[in-house]
């Protein structure tokens, strides 16, 4: 029964997996592969705030700012020192690690509430650093023309990332390693501490668990793949402002996990797809998106807590049976 | 020395706004134990509903004040009924998420009808008062002495009004409240509405000070915040003291120092108060 079910879900995997690789050639149009992109580059966020408040249950409201640190060091090294995208994206992604350490070594001995608010107090200060240090970071008006990765021509490969297509590829490259990371996190050992630590804190360090270390290790490892996340849309976008670091940018991944499922995997990929695709068929012009987005985030909360993953599946699968 | 005097008046006006928002923030903490991510955007809306009765629709200004207060109650009302009871039951996180999903609800709304632009909203009486070299502006005056009645008022209903001991009753304890009688529904919406209506003062009488914009309750919300943690989650003097200092380090620093180690100062403060004493410099035992 088990390997059986194992091998249903590595079909749905393989075949997730093949659907992503064929998209672009079945969005013919730029749009669509620009929609499909930026899906992509929210669902890595969105598997980075999974790690620490779906796994871990700390809601970090700090997201939006890691996010805009990855990439605002990736957009400085790369338009003021000229990197090479392979060099800067680690670098300004381990950037944004270090940043989740100096946020969370205060905000994670906090718990409920006071995290909440901390983290976005930090969120606050992260945008009010990146408006001051205008000689750095351009300030209000932001830096404009920031490279992606350049092209790899050798006698083997010979990849142009210039086109949609391929910068399509290199985001789906790093979406798939992030998945797998997120996956990986959610079976093992570190992983099941996480869950141990959402469901009671203080039961775990009772039983011997260092509570604080973990928190630690599940923050720096979900602001890393949050800055992973704000590399990839400044190398695609190729402009960085400040209000790319605003805390609605935490807010928008806190409602698209909602609702996928909060604490799932798959919910963490299905919520950026639907909601982003549902704002786009219902023309959601820039201005109502806020108003959007926090309707669904109350009636989900309301109505359907656990998220899509959570509270539609099983109704589809009941009606099967 | 003007200049210092002048400082002062403009930390204890700002003061009394953080003051009118963190009181309410207080309250629905010490009742639901969520914070209320959206206070600082019914603020924002209030500041908003008085430019929209006042300066589109014309009513007279009283009406305009009252009307404000009153709808923003009700608001408060409409969201506990309809948003934070529906998941009392559920996990504490749900709360916290569904305030900010309000806070965005209500800044959409803004941004739909209004617009993203500044609007400014007249003073009602444009005078100055002079005093040994230090002017204030009658609005000013009114921030400061409208906010002292409002909190003279709040603190009358807390201590001397069965209400106000019920809703104290079940913020200490809430099984304790139910099993003597206390109708904890109707305290919690009590609650909610004395927050947003005092959100709503604060935003009525801010709205002629500053600029109306859709982010202006941003800071004040997170001041606030700040304010409450300095002064004890749950505790209103502790909130009103927080205030205050929050205020004076805030408009100190940004005159003297700069701009953003005003930001940094305050949620430094907030993040210190936390580490070394969590439970705020009023606040007693957890």
């Amino acid at each position: 029964m088990g390997k059986k079910y194992l091998s249903r879900q590595m079909g749905y995997f393989i075949g997730g997996i093949l659907i992503l690789i064929l998209l672009p050639k079945i969005l013919y149009i730029g749009f669509f592969l620009h929609i499909a992109t930026v899906i992509l580059i929210m669902a890595i966020l969105c598997l980075s705030l999974n790690i620490i408040f779906g796994y871990t249950g700390q809601l970090s409201l700090a997201h939006g700012g890691l996010f805009g640190i990855g990439g605002y060091v990736y957009a400085i090294l790369s338009t003021k020192l000229s990197l090479n995208f392979w060099i800067a994206c680690p670098i300004a992604a381990i950037a944004a690690g270090i940043a989740g350490v100096l946020i969370g070594v205060p905000s994670l001995r906090l718990r409920g509430p006071f995290f909440v608010i901390v983290t976005l107090g930090f969120n606050i200060i992260i945008v009010a650093i990146i408006k001051n240090l205008s000689k750095l970071t351009g300030g209000v008006n932001g830096l404009m023309g920031i490279p992606g990765p350049s092209s790899l021509f050798t006698s083997l490969i010979n990849i142009d990332f210039e086109t949609g297509f391929m910068k399509y590829y290199l985001i789906l490259f790093f979406f798939l390693i992030v998945t797998f990371i997120a996956y990986r996190t959610k079976k093992c050992l570190v992983g099941k501490c996480f869950a141990a630590i959402k469901e009671d804190e203080d039961l775990c360090k009772s039983v011997g668990i260092n509570t604080m270390s973990l928190k630690m290790q599940s923050f720096i490892l979900s602001s890393i793949l949050a800055g992973l996340s704000g590399v990839l849309y400044a190398s695609y976008i190729g402009m960085m402002i400040p209000e790319d670091a605003s805390f609605h940018i935490g807010f928008d991944a806190l409602v698209y996990l909602t609702v996928g499922g909060i604490g799932t995997l798959l919910g963490s990929i299905v919520g950026p797809t639907l909601m982003i695709i549902l704002s786009e068929i219902f023309q959601v012009v820039a201005e109502a998106r806020t108003l959007f987005n926090g309707l669904a985030l109350v009636l989900l909360i309301i109505f359907m807590p656990k998220g899509i993953i959570g509270n539609v599946l099983p109704l589809l699968k009941k009606k099967k049976v | 020395m003007v200049e210092i005097f002048q400082q002062i008046l403009n930390a204890i006006v700002l003061g009394c706004v953080y003051c009118l928002i963190a009181s309410g923030l207080t309250l629905v903490y010490g009742i639901m134990h969520v914070p209320n991510f959206a206070q600082g955007n019914i603020y924002m809306g209030a500041a908003y509903l008085v430019f929209l009765l006042g300066c589109i629709l014309g009513f007279n200004i009283i009406v305009v004040y009252l009307a404000t207060v009153f709808i923003m109650g009700l608001f408060g009302l409409i969201i506990e009924r309809c948003c934070f009871r529906p998941i009392s039951n559920t996990p504490h996180v749900n709360g916290f998420v569904i305030a900010i999903g309000i806070l965005m609800v209500i800044e959409g709304l803004i941004v739909i009808l209004f617009g993203a632009d500044y609007k400014e909203v007249l003073p009602i009486w444009k005078g100055k008062v002079e005093f040994y070299g230090i002017t204030i502006s009658i609005q000013r005056l009114l921030v400061i002495f409208g906010t002292f009645f409002v909190m003279v008022v709040l603190h009358i209903i807390l201590k001397k009004t069965i209400w106000g001991m019920s809703l104290v009753a079940m913020s200490q304890n809430r099984e304790l409240a139910l099993s003597v009688g206390i109708n904890v529904n109707r305290m919690t919406e009590l609650a909610f509405f004395m927050s947003t209506a005092l959100a709503g003062v604060g935003g009525i009488l801010m709205a002629p000070i500053s600029f109306v914009f859709p982010a202006m309750g941003m800071p004040p919300l997170l001041i606030s915040f700040a304010a409450i943690i300095f002064g004890g989650f749950g505790s209103l003097s502790g909130a009103i003291l927080g205030s205050f200092i929050m205020a004076f380090a805030g408009v100190f620093s940004m005159q003297y120092i700069s701009a953003i180690v005003s930001d940094i100062a305050i949620f430094g403060v907030m993040i210190m108060v936390l580490l070394f004493k969590p439970t705020g410099i009023m606040g007693g035992k957890n």
